[in-house]
């Protein structure tokens, strides 16, 4: 509890600094909303009109101040580009990220865990040399590459799946999963390729320690061996993988959702970037920061409950 | 634990997930059917209220569910829409329009003046693009169907103004008040909006829909709504449309790339249908001290592009090559101005032009903001170094891009241009009204002013276009423009669609559509 409450302290300050960041960021980026808007033929006067409108002839600190306070106040203002309330915008979007994000992570724990304890468990064997193999491939191959062979493969020649689209899991629990299944594994396999490596170092370590030997002089069963023994002792470096991929696919996997045509966090973000709609930048990626601060704290608290001698202490 | 066992629960797991993954598969693809037109979109339709969007993408939906009072046929002219007659007085300032009676919006109000005056006084007052009716002295409603609008000065395009594709159109009176379009649009239109959002749009049949008595042309006429439903999804990226037309999750795509022709007639059930369309690409010139104020190097530099190699090379040979930034459909199309072009004479007239110039050997850059725009830049480059130039290349996201063209900080810029409509939009560009834009091309001079002012001001159609063709030929001859070729809209539609065109505006009509089986 203390820990926690210290980490939730240190992340006050921490998320200041990140909105002057994303508001000094936003403000540097050449060309301005108004122009953005009105395009190439705008006018002087329809230019002038739209930026007093916008707040944008204000000094940048009342700018700044106006923002944040009404941010802190729940206000997260609008769109300069639809009018639309941005928690309303994010609100749709979210949805869709979290999908991918703990979809991908799903893929990522499910292939990637077992990979690493048959590797580990069989080291310098057929098994193990498959697994290198195969993680190093995975790695290698960017995620929007695998995402267009999936598609071609399963979509487009098998027919079993769709090759895009997203549906609302309470609109259609079975569309939703379907639609699911490619960008899942699209994202998924990269990031099991890197738990089944790091994975297989750390079962191999595990292994080679003295309680291991103890605990295979015992009765227990094969599964019961791996699991509680061999797999709860490698997890430590295993979960740090997967928070941070958690972390990273809850920023937005921006390339993923344009091949499956998914407006997620990734896509709104990169649209109001090149639009320049200040409002949406900075809520959207102080919405990502903040999911990143506490992804972090929840794998860190994790920690000790996989492993009781994990301690936060002075 | 043996490797064998391993290799089993292995695979198990793989297996268990692939299982639980496609456990409710019964056949990847879209629905279809059930009299739902499915409709692609390139972009964004960003936002249901038609006072703040300008952009295409947003007036792909809007233009069929919101109306104005005039529309225009497929020369660009003012037909009736919401208004079904108009008279206007002699020098061009007073225009009183009759509306047609009976006609309802979507949410059951009849249309009345009030709402033609509250229309459009909240575009002069609030809408994106206000200054597009600043001509608008006052709108006054003479009885229940019948609207005044008085002009501070002549205006020979104000009808064209109305029926703008991207323009002022009629709306409950109140109802665009605190951005309440943004969240329940309400037009006249034959489409009603069911769900916005920026990625996908539902549409439905307006029942109480009453098609005006007159043939289908361009923009309006008789708009009849042939199927129940449209949905409109947005899917920016080309492989994933053309992936969904494969998979059969669309009726229409639209913006379908010229590159990938051979693939489209390799899908079954499939046609390309293309016009030749009003959008053109082109270079804009920076004239002034910043740019390149000599008119040899201008001309130089315009001789030495071959603009048919542009359009083959980019879009495969789709579209034509213009010298004029107006399309020969419309009306205003002066065929002695708009073929005219003093710089057809290529390399030879480029380094001939170059060598009598003062041209010192410094590099010329060329700009541009859009990626199919730097493929442009990148053969424009090539052709200019070829007649003597140096040349750089810059490419920039479309924001830095703009913010330099409005400063006038750029040489060359490569771009694509929508068809301005009216053609004064067009015009006004070089035109010096003494604002900050003016050192966009950093082009004044006063007898184009004078002739430009005199040309907005003709009511006279004739005598209008003909002062729209002698400011063509003036900015010609001093090589300031540099037209290069209209694209064509392609557009993929699926065998089971009757009755789609594209439209050379590129804009999206759902009306006239049905769907077979």
């Amino acid at each position: 509890m203390r820990y926690s409450l210290q980490r939730i302290g240190q992340a006050v300050p921490l998320l200041l600094l990140v909105a002057v960041l994303i508001f000094g960021m936003t403000r540097l980026m050449p060309g301005d909303p108004a122009t953005t808007i009105l395009g190439s033929d705008a006018t002087d006067a329809d230019i002038t009109e739209l930026q007093q409108r916008l707040g944008l002839d204000q000094p940048l600190l009342e700018q700044f101040f106006t923002w944040l306070l009404g941010f802190i106040g729940g206000d997260l203002g609008k769109s300069y580009i639809t009018g639309r309330p941005v928690a309303g915008m994010l609100a749709e979007a979210l949805p869709v990220t979290l999908s991918l994000a703990i979809g991908g992570t799903l893929v990522c724990l499910f292939i990637g865990i077992p990979f690493a304890l048959a590797a580990g468990a069989n080291r310098k064997r057929l098994p193990d040399y498959g697994v290198l193999t195969g993680s190093l491939i995975g790695i290698s191959v960017p995620s929007f590459v695998l995402g267009i062979v999936l598609v071609l493969i399963f979509a487009i020649w098998l027919r079993w799946l769709p090759s895009q689209g997203y549906v609302p899991l309470l609109d259609d629990p079975s569309k939703a999963i379907r639609h699911l299944v490619l960008p899942s594994l699209s994202l998924g396999l990269m990031n099991a390729a890197i738990v089944a490596r790091i994975g297989r170092a750390s079962v191999i370590e595990v292994l080679g320690s003295d309680y291991i030997v103890t605990a295979r002089a015992t009765r227990v069963s094969r599964w019961s061996f791996y699991l509680r023994h061999v797999l709860r002792n490698a997890l430590i470096p295993i979960m740090t993988v997967v928070g941070l991929t958690f972390g990273t696919l809850i920023g937005g996997a921006v390339v993923t959702e344009r091949v499956f045509n998914m407006q997620g966090i990734g896509t709104l973000v990169l649209d109001a970037i090149s639009r320049r709609d200040y409002p949406v930048i900075q809520a959207a990626i102080f919405l990502v920061s903040v999911s990143y601060i506490l992804i972090n704290l929840i794998i860190d608290l994790l920690y000790v409950v996989v492993d009781p001698r994990v301690r936060f202490d002075d | 634990m043996t490797s064998k066992s391993w290799r089993r629960a292995v695979l198990a797991a793989v297996a268990a997930t692939a299982v639980a993954a496609t456990a409710a598969c019964s056949g990847g693809g879209g629905d279809g059917g059930d009299g739902v037109l499915r409709v692609r979109l390139a972009g964004s339709p960003v936002s249901s209220d038609p006072f703040r969007e300008i952009s295409t993408y947003p007036w792909d939906v809007m233009r069929n569910v919101y109306e104005g009072l005039v529309s225009l046929d497929e020369n660009y002219d003012p037909i009736p829409m919401l208004a079904e007659s108009w008279e206007q007085n002699d020098d061009g300032t007073q225009v009183t329009f009759h509306l047609r009676d009976g006609i309802t919006f979507h949410d059951g109000r009849e249309l009345t003046s009030a709402d033609v005056v509250y229309s459009l006084d909240y575009y002069r007052e609030n809408a994106f693009r206000a200054s597009d009716l600043a001509a608008v002295e006052s709108v006054t409603a003479v009885d229940p169907l019948t609207v005044q609008v008085d002009l501070n000065r002549p205006w020979g395009n104000f009808l064209v103004a109305l029926g703008a594709p991207i323009g002022p159109v009629i709306v409950p009176e109140g109802s665009a008040d605190d951005d309440g379009l943004v969240n329940e649009p309400v037009g006249t239109g034959p489409f009603v909006i069911d769900r916005f959002s920026e990625s996908k749009v539902e549409l439905s049949k307006f029942e109480e829909y009453q098609p005006i008595d007159l043939p289908t042309s361009g923009f309006g006429g008789a708009k009849e709504a042939l199927v129940d439903r449209v949905e409109i999804t947005v899917v920016e990226e080309t492989q994933t449309a053309i992936a969904g037309m494969e998979t059969d999750e669309y009726d229409i795509v639209t913006e379908f790339p010229p590159l990938e022709r051979d693939r489209a007639s390799s899908i079954a059930g499939w046609t390309l249908a293309d016009v030749t369309g009003t959008q053109l690409n082109n270079m804009y010139i920076n004239v002034g001290e910043d740019g390149v104020p000599d008119p040899q190097v201008r001309a130089a530099a315009l001789a030495a592009i071959d603009r048919q190699k542009l359009l083959d090379s980019t879009s495969r040979g789709a579209g034509e090559v213009t010298h004029s930034f107006v399309s020969p459909d419309a009306s205003w199309f002066d065929e002695q101005s708009g073929e005219y072009w003093p710089w057809d004479g290529g390399i030879e007239q480029a380094k001939q032009l170059l060598a009598d110039s003062d041209y010192d050997g410094a590099p010329i850059e060329v700009m541009s903001g859009l990626d199919e725009q730097h493929d442009n830049a990148v053969l424009v480059g090539q052709a200019l170094e070829e007649a003597g130039f140096t040349v750089t290349l810059t490419k920039l996201d479309f924001s830095a891009y703009l913010e330099r063209l409005n400063a006038g900080d750029f040489q060359f810029a490569a771009t694509g241009t929508a068809a301005r409509i009216p053609v004064d939009n067009l015009y006004n560009e070089w035109y010096c009204d003494g604002g900050a834009l003016d050192k966009r091309f950093g082009y004044c001079d006063a007898e184009y002013d004078a002739i430009y002012e005199q040309a907005v001001a003709t009511v006279d159609a004739d005598a209008r276009n003909a002062l729209f063709a002698e400011l063509e030929r003036k900015l010609k001859d001093e090589a300031v423009i540099d037209p290069w070729y209209f694209y064509d809209n392609i557009v993929a539609v699926r065998d089971n669609v009757s009755g789609f065109e594209p439209a050379p505006s590129g804009f999206l009509s759902l009306w006239g559509i049905s769907l077979e089986g």
